[in-house]
């Protein structure tokens, strides 16, 4: 008498059942098996959002065919599956939609269908072939919004909580991680910044990281220097550690302080960048015979480069403006902590020097259509450039450095492959209409009248 | 610092049906006060020239039946207008009759249009009040659509050549004089109803500005036209645990005559979002801050006004107030704010003050952080984006790189989370618009609004309560 057996495909349809339930509910959706009790269709999987609970009753039939040996013209890209006819005709004629997912359950994998989708064109019918693509088509927790779009009609408006993934956000905010010690105030008798710059000059570098205010001046130069002779009084000039300032709660003594954080910030950069006072802003300064600029620097994954300073040409081929990157900035204290808050921007020139006239159109114009992803890419830059210890923006600064830019995380995101194509789809839609749009207008005119 | 993802609030529709939605929320369950009878039908007016109003008549009479979404797989997003009809959406129609058209002189119109400057855009304004209020004797009516011709748009769109020499906006002054009369306007430009005036833009008259759907126009007109009559729309969901509230908008607007004169206004709001108008009194501006102020009775004044106005409405004072005021506030304002609050036993009240925030922040992928995205920077400040990536429309609207909302809670009874949440709830209550994400609370965008209208109504005239007179 044979003893009794289960078959290894036996198991092999089991596990391959149990992985399609295991991917389902990491989705957040429920997986009802039909049992030993089936016609072509082993189990279904209704909508649910994982978030709330709430449950749609909305459902989808899924075929599951496993299998642990090569399918049909197999690659490391793709493979064939040939559906029984009977099989097609079985999903395809009935009110639910049908997905059929060839997996490999040791190994974890697993390839979906729609199958009413692929064999409603009558071609791939009369072919019962399916042509997985591995990538593609792969069945995975990702696929939790086209499962969910298959099922939901259109016109219902169900929405899904956004799904849980980890993204990380980076901000334009630069942690002010170094800073000279001490703040020098000592009294003048000069009335005027500029006199102070006249003998300054005179006396040698008194560099500009100083704020002048009802004659005295704050700075983090060392005063009783000798570069100091002679415009401050050396007997009047106090020490102050510099957290005296940068925690102050007393708004004159913090505006002077973010004055000179600026004033530090401009000579720090002075080296590359010119700072326009009316328009508040950093930019590159063009090079000397006003040829394209590239700087180099480090970006999120690798080393790389950026335009910073360029001509750009009207028709005619004159210069129609001379665009440099900038930047606009604040510094700003959260939680006991200094940051420097960098906005990308751009500088327009005629010439390389002087503000183009209408500047501001230019400027406007160029936001309009830039982007997310070209904003943060200028920023990265600046955040590189700005958080570099030393070369490009000179030796070892001594008054002030910055750190990498804030990065925060939260636990939902969104789908961006996904989103893509369905943008791709969006435009294809458009070009399409653009083309009837001539003839609808006629007919929406046809009908008013 | 902190950062979470707000849920995306959801509203309140007939029989207590909640969607995030306003135009899903109002197919499945209908508006707020379905079982209002005025409601279910509209009488309205309309003032235009003889082409204008066939222009407009034959979309309305369209608009009846059903407007299909624009060909898109954003389905979410391009909803379909299922017809302004009494058995879908709004669950109303539109009671026109011929005797309530009155027909304006296309002649005088281009004689007005002609040259374009201030007393002529006032004239134009005139012109069509005049038909107003001739529409207005003869029957009583929920709104009267004021439909110009083209020639009125292209003259008064104020172009940057032509700013120095006027300076009135149309729209703003038509609704300012029309208070006087006191039925709601609702201003209807040809591009409305026909794709085929589409608006230029201002500053690039060459350049033609992309234009919404036609499903989305018959939903936005019709929703505000609905609101304008009388009808709640929408309200936000509250929980029955929480205090009932009052938001207060204060804004400021400079006065035509001058540059230096400013005055404050405040704009109240419960949670079915009805807006009360109130105005306050002159502020200065402050030179510590440059900002504009009122003094502490100013504060006090307005926001007495304000709880009055409130009371007269509801007839009752509400549990809590929260402010939201554009720019920072003052000890001044603070103690006139409190001394108001404390005079009607009101002592829940949260200060906030909100701005635009260029503090940002940037995803890896190529779409910007979703909408909801809240980060705390310290226990005052925080940012909000209130536009952004939508997972709804599975897209991100609006602007390229959106600009999110500072909120500094400056002074607060709830937890600033709780506070952002009523911000994000907020920014759905407007009643032009059924794309629910608004950049800005109604709160603000309101008094925005009506300090644009109110800059028009000399100091001591009659204003109207009701926000519907100035959207």
């Amino acid at each position: 008498m044979q003893p009794k057996k289960i078959t290894q495909s036996t198991l092999v349809g089991e596990l391959g059942v149990n992985l399609i339930a295991r991917i389902t509910m990491e989705m957040g959706f429920a997986w009802h098996s039909r049992g030993t009790v089936d016609a072509g269709i082993d189990g279904e999987i209704e909508l649910r959002d994982n978030k709330t609970g709430e449950a749609f009753n909305s459902v989808i039939g899924v075929q599951s065919k496993a299998t642990d040996r090569p399918l049909a013209n197999e690659t490391d890209f793709g493979f064939d599956f040939y559906c029984d006819p009977r099989d097609i005709d079985y999903w395809t004629k009935g009110n639910l939609p049908v997905l059929l997912i060839v997996s490999r359950p040791f190994k974890g994998e697993a390839y979906w269908v729609s199958v009413k989708d692929y064999f409603a064109n009558p071609l791939r019918r009369s072919d019962r072939k399916i042509h997985f693509d591995k990538k593609r088509d792969r069945f995975d927790v990702k696929c939790r919004e086209s499962v969910f779009e298959l099922a939901m009609p259109k016109s219902a408006g169900v929405y899904l909580s956004p799904p849980n993934k980890t993204e990380r956000l980076i901000s334009n905010l630069l942690p002010v991680t170094q800073l000279a010690d001490t703040i020098y105030v000592g009294h003048t008798d000069f009335v005027r910044p500029a006199e102070v710059w006249q003998r300054g000059r005179a006396t040698g570098q008194i560099g500009s990281e100083w704020v002048f205010r009802n004659k005295a001046i704050t700075s983090f130069h060392d005063l009783p220097s000798l570069a100091w002779t002679g415009i401050c009084e050396q007997g009047s000039v106090d020490e102050f550690g510099t957290d005296e300032w940068a925690f102050t709660d007393d708004a004159d003594r913090l505006r002077d302080f973010v004055e000179l954080l600026s004033r530090t910030l401009r000579a720090k950069l002075a080296v590359d960048l010119d700072y326009s006072a009316p328009l508040d802003m950093f930019y590159f300064r063009a090079s000397s015979d006003l040829s394209e600029r590239q700087v180099a620097y480090q970006s999120l994954l690798s080393a790389t480069d950026r335009t910073v300073f360029k001509a750009y040409a009207a028709e005619d081929g004159t210069v129609k403006y001379y665009r440099h990157s900038a930047f606009e900035h604040r510094f700003r204290r959260f939680d006991n902590r200094w940051f420097l808050q960098v906005s990308p921007t751009y500088y327009f020139t005629s010439d390389g020097y002087h503000l183009r006239p209408n500047h501001g159109v230019f400027l406007k114009r160029i936001k309009e259509f830039e982007g997310h992803e070209a904003v943060r890419g200028q920023l990265i830059m600046w955040a590189a450039l700005l958080s570099r210890r030393a070369d490009m923006f000179a030796d070892p600064y001594p008054f002030m450095g910055f750190g990498t830019p804030l990065e925060f995380q939260v636990e939902q995101g969104i789908d961006d492959a996904k989103w893509k194509m369905r943008r791709e789809l969006a435009d294809a839609v458009a070009e399409e209409i653009d083309d009837d749009s001539e003839l609808l207008q006629m007919q929406f005119r046809f009908e008013e009248s | 610092m902190n950062i979470q993802i707000m849920d995306e609030p959801e509203l309140e529709f007939a029989g207590g049906g909640r969607h995030i939605d306003m135009r899903f929320g109002l197919n499945h369950f209908g508006p707020l006060d379905i079982e209002v009878p005025r409601m279910r039908s509209i009488p309205i007016g309309i003032v235009g020239t003889n082409e204008s109003i066939e222009g407009l008549r034959l979309w309305l009479d369209r608009c009846r039946g059903e407007i299909a979404a624009k060909q898109s797989p954003y389905a979410n997003f391009y909803v379909p207008f299922p017809g302004f009809r009494p058995d879908a959406g709004l669950r109303s129609t539109l009671l026109i009759e011929s005797r309530t058209q009155v027909v304006v002189s296309a002649k005088e119109v281009s004689r007005l249009t002609a040259a374009p400057s201030n007393d002529a855009v006032s004239d134009l304004v005139e012109l069509f009040l005049d038909g107003v209020r001739h529409v207005v004797g003869k029957a009583r009516l929920g709104v009267v659509l004021c439909a110009p011709p083209v020639a009125v748009l292209e003259a008064v769109q104020r172009t940057p050549t032509l700013a120095q020499s006027f300076t009135y906006d149309f729209h703003d002054l038509l609704k300012a004089r029309a208070m006087q009369i006191g039925v709601p306007i609702q201003l209807i430009w040809p591009y409305t109803y026909d794709s085929s005036k589409k608006r230029k833009q201002k500053r690039r008259p060459d350049r033609v500005r992309g234009q919404q759907d036609e499903a989305t126009r018959a939903w936005n007109l019709h929703s505000a036209l609905y609101y304008k009559a009388g009808g709640i729309l929408w309200r936000m969901t509250r929980d029955a645990s929480q205090l009932m509230s009052c938001c207060v908008g204060v804004s400021f607007y400079k006065s035509l005559d001058g540059e230096k004169i400013f005055t404050s206004m405040a704009q109240v709001f419960n949670e079915r979002g009805d807006g009360l108008i109130v105005r306050g009194n002159q502020a200065t501006i402050s030179k510590d801050d440059r900002q504009p102020h009122l003094d502490s009775q100013g504060a006090k004044d307005l926001l007495k006004t304000a709880l009055a106005t409130y009371k007269l409405e509801h007839r009752t004072m509400p549990a809590r107030i929260v402010i939201h005021k554009t720019s920072s506030y003052s000890s001044d304002e603070f103690s006139g704010f409190r001394a108001a609050a404390n005079d009607h036993g009101i002592d829940s009240v949260d200060f906030l003050s909100l701005g635009d925030s260029y503090m940002r922040l940037f995803r890896e992928g190529s779409h910007p952080p979703l909408r909801g995205t809240f980060l705390n920077l310290d226990e005052k400040t925080h940012i909000l984006y209130t536009k952004g990536s939508v997972d709804f429309f599975g897209m991100s609207p609006g602007l390229y790189v959106p600009l999110p909302l500072l909120v500094r809670c400056e002074s607060m009874e709830q937890t600033p989370l709780f506070l952002a949440q009523e911000v994000l709830g907020l920014t759905k209550m407007n009643w032009n618009n059924t794309q629910f994400d608004g950049r800005d609370p109604i709160t603000v965008r309101g008094a925005r609004q009506v300090g644009a209208i109110l800059k028009y109504v000399a100091v001591g005239e009659k204003i109207e309560p009701g926000y519907g007179h100035y959207m």
